[in-house]
């Protein structure tokens, strides 16, 4: 009972980790290519950006603990790929954030659609990759937690 | 069908027309605006996010153990299965 609250913090204290990292890398980066591109490199612009990826990665860390404490505490017996669960939900992820960002970036720095688009993918297949290793980590320990 | 294309190509180019002009007016192609492809793109992965989490819950509801709760597997034998019956 004491490892598995406390492998629950170290999860919740990973997906925090994930969520300060991931926003800071993302507004970095965002920053940095706006002013590359010479385009409006302002903080809380390149932040509104990266909002709906925190959104995201907020909703899917809460499906995932949610799924593995189901799995392993109803249903024990059960051997279901939870990986594929995490990967499917990933992937869409992705496309719905692509979308939002793009519409975010064509609003915020007025620029086309096309543009945009590019723009925003760059940024996020490093923020989903780094999203694909905390989300291991964070299931190993979740495992761990309903298991104990 | 090929020797067709190829001859629609063919007047195309002579008739000094891009490659890509000719397709247009081949297929007759009316551009779908970008914004309304991504709007529905985020539509149908937003449909497809929750079609797909559903699906996952319902089958892990269906897929609960066959024995009752607190069964040995080595207590249980064929007659189990006939009562089931």
């Amino acid at each position: 009972m004491i490892f598995q609250s406390a492998f629950y913090s170290i999860a919740l204290i990973i997906s925090i980790i994930e969520i300060i990292t991931g926003s800071i890398i993302g507004t970095i980066i965002t920053k940095w290519l706006a002013s590359k591109k010479k385009w409006d490199s302002l903080f809380k612009v390149a932040f509104l950006v990266n909002l709906p990826w925190i959104l995201l990665s907020l909703i899917l860390s809460i499906l995932e603990t949610f799924y593995i404490s189901i799995i392993y505490m109803d249903f024990p017996l059960i051997t279901i790929n939870i990986f594929m669960i995490v990967i499917v939900n990933l992937l869409i992820a992705f496309v719905i954030n692509t979308i939002l960002s793009t519409l975010l970036v064509h609003r915020l720095y007025r620029k086309e659609l096309n543009n945009s688009l590019f723009f925003v993918t760059l940024i996020l297949i490093i923020l989903y990759i780094l999203m694909f290793i905390f989300a291991f980590i964070r299931s190993y320990f979740l495992v761990l937690a309903a298991i104990s | 069908m090929f020797n067709d294309l190829l001859q629609f190509y063919k007047i195309g180019k002579d008739l000094g027309l891009t490659k890509k002009e000719i397709n247009q007016i081949f297929f007759f192609q009316k551009k779908i605006p970008l914004s309304i492809g991504l709007l529905v793109i985020l539509i149908v992965s937003i449909l497809t996010f929750f079609l797909w989490n559903i699906i996952v819950l319902i089958y892990i509801q269906n897929s609960g153990t066959v024995y009752a709760e607190g069964t040995f597997y080595g207590s249980v034998s064929i007659n189990d299965f006939k009562k089931k019956k």
